[in-house]
């Protein structure tokens, strides 16, 4: 168990290239991103606004995860959305990183079924595939 | 009798192996199929001890539940099975959690991958790798400490959520690594070419 309390993740943030220099609102949304990652969590298959959302390759094309509109825009109050947050609390529990973390699985898929329903703050159902 | 907005543990000991490092012990559901559907499961220690835990779900009513191990000539040792009841509602007040048996792509969805965070609070380091990613060190901290606090407000629990974060720049020193194990390195880096997409 010593091992699993010492799991270690490396994220890396670029904060400029050559050129240009980050933004400090960019290295501000890509640390949160790469973060988010750390805890757990792929790229969102979802719609604008989505602090997850970015560009992944498969079959050897890189393709948008999000709309190809809504890339790299990120939400206007820089949170995460709930889908992100209810995924991670799902993952850990409401008891946060402490042991025991029942929701966590070797490889799943977290869907998002209803974003429309009013009232239901872009959140209404998840579902879990485990045959991944 | 269960109650579906609580977690239990499930606990116990493989006996007789010489190294049992490396296998699993399985709690399952029996639904009536030959194998069984899993709840959870977890990785033995050196002592062949393992200890899982488990949500159940308000919308199962009884479990017949039991553990299970295989070794590594396909022996399958189980436990005699328990019969639970549940009731409650949900842990999560606003959703519904259903298995689906099909990956649907035309639908909204992100991946989860298993990550062994269990502890309360994670070491998190942030380092600056140049001179110039030192300015942002700050901003990162607040990235982190942010979703920490939305993390509180949404679980309804600001016990938890904790991050023990250590700023350096370049790499830290190997006391400070001893003292408190790094959980997660987010690195700062300026140097190198970017390439699209920057964020991965």
């Amino acid at each position: 168990m010593r091992e699993l309390l010492n799991f270690r993740t490396t994220a890396e943030v670029y904060t400029g290239c050559n050129p240009p220099n980050m933004k400090t609102l960019d290295v501000y949304q890509t640390s949160m991103h790469e973060f988010i990652h750390a805890l757990g969590l792929g790229h969102t298959w979802n719609g604008k606004g989505d602090m997850i959302c970015s560009a992944q390759q498969m079959e050897g094309q890189w393709i948008y995860t999000c709309d190809e509109n809504a890339r790299d825009v990120y939400p206007d109050d820089n949170r995460p959305t709930n889908f992100n947050v209810d995924a991670i609390i799902h993952m850990y529990g409401k008891d946060g990183f402490a042991a025991p973390n029942p929701g966590l699985v070797e490889h799943c898929f977290a869907y998002l079924n209803d974003m429309t329903t009013p009232g239901s703050n872009n959140f209404t159902s998840t579902s879990l595939d485990r045959t991944g | 009798m269960l109650h579906a907005d609580k977690v239990y543990e499930f606990t116990g000991m493989v006996q007789g192996l010489e190294n049992s490092e490396g296998y699993y012990v399985e709690i399952r559901d029996d639904d009536g199929s030959e194998a069984g559907d899993t709840l959870t499961y977890d990785e033995l220690d050196s002592q062949g001890k393992f200890s899982a835990g488990w949500l159940p779900d308000s919308q199962q009513q009884t479990y017949n539940i039991f553990a299970t191990f295989e070794d590594e000539f396909g022996n399958r040792i189980s436990s005699q099975i328990f019969y639970v009841n549940v009731s409650g509602q949900s842990v999560l007040s606003n959703e519904t959690l259903m298995v689906e048996d099909v990956l649907d792509e035309n639908t909204p969805f992100m991946a989860l991958v298993h990550n062994n965070r269990n502890k309360d609070a994670l070491n998190l380091y942030v380092e600056a790798k140049d001179a110039y990613s030192r300015m942002y060190i700050p901003t990162a901290v607040k990235a982190i400490s942010d979703l920490s606090d939305v993390l509180k407000q949404k679980s309804g629990n600001p016990a938890a959520w904790n991050f023990r974060i250590f700023t350096t720049v370049g790499s830290p020193n190997s006391i400070q690594i001893l003292k408190n194990p790094p959980n997660v390195r987010v690195q700062l880096k300026h140097e190198g070419v970017v390439e699209f997409p920057y964020h991965g």
